[in-house]
């Protein structure tokens, strides 16, 4: 064959003499292309934000509450502890496996915020501070508590009515009379949403963006505290025994983490244990809520759900992210067919053009052949225009679904509902998407192009020369 | 005669060549053969129809002979492969049409350029393209598209372009055909120039008498069969002879 410095000569010749013929041939494929690049990287974008908050890696395994004797009115539940926690770290495919203890007895919360004062019945659950190893803001998010037990302390008193004074970010527990690191805690993305978008505005108060900003704005950490009366309940019908009288706790809100409890708070662990141990005794502090589990491979849930099912007698939550995940592979799936028809459709327009185009060129082809081409130059030459037609139409769809993306991330927003924890792009453009688009542009080209190149290559030179 | 030392360009042993198939099949070369030796220039005359732009293209490897042995420049066509054929046009052999067939999208030197274009031994040279248009006389005009150029430049264009790898052997398919007495006799001229100073051996399609003048042996064609100008033959003389006598008589 010919050189390919020489072929690409040719074909960048050809393409600028036959531009007009080049830029109908690519349109459809710019189209096809700019569609293909822009929905997939729309829907890995939302897919990507989407698993943010709802990952399909982790399910969360519960034990389901069963009317064992419903005559009797009895309720059984299977318990979550340890051994069952060891039994699932011990099985095949997972890789990471947390309990999650909920807050098992009524607790209080108060938050002073825009000077009111509001109380309500705190939800809430403890995590192990290492499974939000790499997250944001979490470096504090630790059990004092415990550390200072390890180190042997002994808690300080805290100084004398009525200001109960206490070192510098702790707080007097006025039963015990013992100063105690204030509780970190975490909320999840979506309790902030409900906030903003039920309570904030049928009350008037501001929307809260981004937690962290409005924590500087309110102060600083140290501001955003959250009194919680352990033991108490403004529901009277709470029928619940407790083994401890109240007490006052002071927490602190860190921000929000997508791994907190979707309704409530979440502290660490060890502070839910000895709550637990301390209002409710030694069962509630050894039964887990739900235990996470990340598995390998999203693939592998359903094989894991069939053995929690069957060995363990325990069920797994439904997951949003699942849902959504499909739906968002089902939409994914119809636009990429969609796109996949019009590239299609605009190959088999480029195979036309390109039979009239080497009917057209006979002569020249045949002259082409006269001083000293090869069937494979003629062959390589048209599916050289065709591929340059491909990369051209790629690029400028590449560019196109490049600039929709901007256009659409300017403007989509402001038809949409307030979502404050929006990412900034609702588009993951991942180099595989664009690279993928190029290739997937520049191979259909080639197709439309392969059988009247061919045709061109078995063309007989004399006959072709003497075209009129 | 040919001399038994000189070295042949050309050698067609019972060529046959038919267009079509079943009623509709015509026969172009009926068992031709001829010798070319090297320096020659050749009138290849005839009626049209005749079969001679057949023969042309058969021995520039632009078509190929149903049967019959084509060795051209010592290559032989039935075991050569499309990449030496190629070849063989590409360095060796020289084509000028009558139509010209430049490209009007390029300039003189962009034509004359494009055999370079195909070529896995020669560089993509402008100065080597001038220096083919200096030997047709067109040196000055080498920007100029073909659409500002005269019939008569248009073919000078056309031999530098043939010229541009110094080729062997100049094929010409009536390449006075479009152009005027004086612009055809300057053209014929200029073939014997090529011939004289630089060796190329010439075969000339063509049914113009001044263009036969100029040859140095005139082999007339008709009906496909060789009817005059065999006598260079060797081995095929009395075949052609006979087939050329039976269709001559045939015809009448």
């Amino acid at each position: 064959m010919m050189p390919a410095g020489k072929l690409v000569r040719l074909v960048g010749r050809n393409a600028v003499r036959n531009r007009r013929h080049f830029i109908l041939s690519g349109f459809g494929i710019v189209v096809g292309i700019a569609s293909f690049v822009f929905f997939l990287g729309l829907s890995m974008g939302v897919r990507s934000w989407v698993l943010e908050m709802f990952p399909i890696d982790r399910v969360e395994v519960i034990a389901p509450r069963t009317a064992l004797v419903g005559a009797l009115g009895i309720e059984a539940q299977k318990k979550l502890d340890d051994g069952i926690v060891e039994q699932i770290r011990k099985h095949d495919g997972v890789a990471e496996v947390v309990p999650r203890m909920a807050i098992a007895f009524p607790a209080l919360g108060v938050w002073w915020y825009q000077d009111t004062k509001l109380k309500f019945d705190v939800v809430g659950d403890g995590i192990d501070p290492a499974y939000l190893k790499g997250d944001k803001n979490v470096e504090l998010f630790r059990d004092f508590e415990a550390e200072r037990e390890a180190r042997g302390e002994a808690p300080p008193t805290c100084g004398p009515a009525p200001k109960f004074r206490c070192p510098e970010l702790h707080f007097c527990d006025t039963r015990r009379m013992t100063c105690h690191h204030r509780i970190p805690m975490l909320v999840s993305r979506k309790l902030v949403e409900i906030y903003n978008t039920q309570f904030a505005k049928s009350r008037g108060l501001p929307v809260i963006g981004a937690m962290e900003e409005f924590i500087v704005q309110r102060g600083g950490l140290s501001k955003m505290r959250l009194y919680m009366d352990l033991g108490a309940t403004m529901i009277e019908a709470t029928t619940t025994s407790l083994k401890a009288p109240p007490r006052q706790i002071e927490g602190v809100l860190l921000g929000i983490n997508d791994k907190a409890i979707p309704i409530g708070v979440t502290v660490p662990i060890g502070y839910v244990k000895r709550w637990n141990q301390e209002y409710l005794g030694e069962e509630a502090a050894t039964t887990y809520s739900s235990i996470v589990v990340r598995l390998t491979d999203k693939d592998d849930v359903g094989p894991f759900a069939a053995w929690i099912e069957k060995d363990l007698d325990l069920r797994l939550q439904d997951s949003d992210g699942k849902q959504f995940a499909l739906v968002i592979f089902v939409v994914t799936i119809f636009f990429l067919l969609i796109s996949l028809i019009i590239v299609t459709i605009s190959a088999i327009n480029i195979a036309h053009n390109f039979f009239m185009q080497v009917s057209e060129r006979r002569r020249e082809i045949g002259l082409m052949r006269a001083v000293g081409a090869t069937k494979s130059d003629i062959r390589a030459i048209i599916l050289g225009e065709a591929a340059l037609i491909g990369l051209v139409s790629g690029l400028a769809g590449l560019g196109i679904a490049l600039l929709a993306g901007l256009g659409f991330d300017l403007v989509v927003p402001q038809f949409l509902p307030e979502l404050p924890f929006q990412p900034d792009s609702l588009f993951n453009f991942y180099w595989w998407i664009l690279a993928g688009g190029l290739a997937f542009s520049v191979v259909f080209c080639i197709l439309g192009g392969f059988m009247p190149a061919h045709k061109a290559a078995q063309m007989a030179p004399a006959q072709a020369l003497v075209q009129q | 005669m040919s001399g038994g030392t000189s070295e042949l360009v050309i050698q067609l042993r019972d060529v046959h060549k038919a267009y079509g198939s079943g009623a509709g099949k015509t026969q172009v070369l009926r068992g031709v053969s001829l010798d070319l030796e090297a320096g020659e220039i050749v009138a290849l005359v005839g009626q049209s129809g005749s079969g001679k732009s057949t023969l042309l293209n058969i021995v520039g490897g632009l078509d190929t002979a149903d049967s019959g042995r084509v060795e051209v420049l010592g290559l032989d066509y039935r075991r050569a492969r499309d990449r030496e054929l190629a070849q063989l046009r590409n360095e060796r052999i020289g084509f000028v049409f009558q139509a010209f067939n430049l490209l009007d999208h390029l300039s003189c030197v962009g034509n004359v350029l494009l055999p370079a274009s195909f070529s896995r031994h020669h560089e993509h040279d402008p100065e080597r393209a001038l220096e083919s248009l200096r030997r047709v006389g067109l040196a000055d005009l080498a920007g100029r598209r073909p659409a500002e150029l005269s019939g008569g430049q248009k073919q000078r264009v056309a031999i530098a372009r043939a010229l541009f790898h110094k080729p062997a052997l100049l094929l010409c398919d009536e390449p006075t055909g479009n152009l005027d007495t004086d612009t055809g006799r300057e053209v014929i001229e200029l073939f014997g120039d090529i011939n004289r100073e630089d060796g190329v051996t010439l075969l000339i399609v063509t049914h113009e008498e001044r263009v036969s003048s100029a040859a140095k042996r005139v082999i007339r064609i008709e009906d496909g069969c060789i009817i005059e100008g065999e006598a260079v033959l060797e081995n095929a003389t009395r075949a052609d002879r006979d087939r050329a006598r039976n269709a001559r008589d045939g015809a009448a």
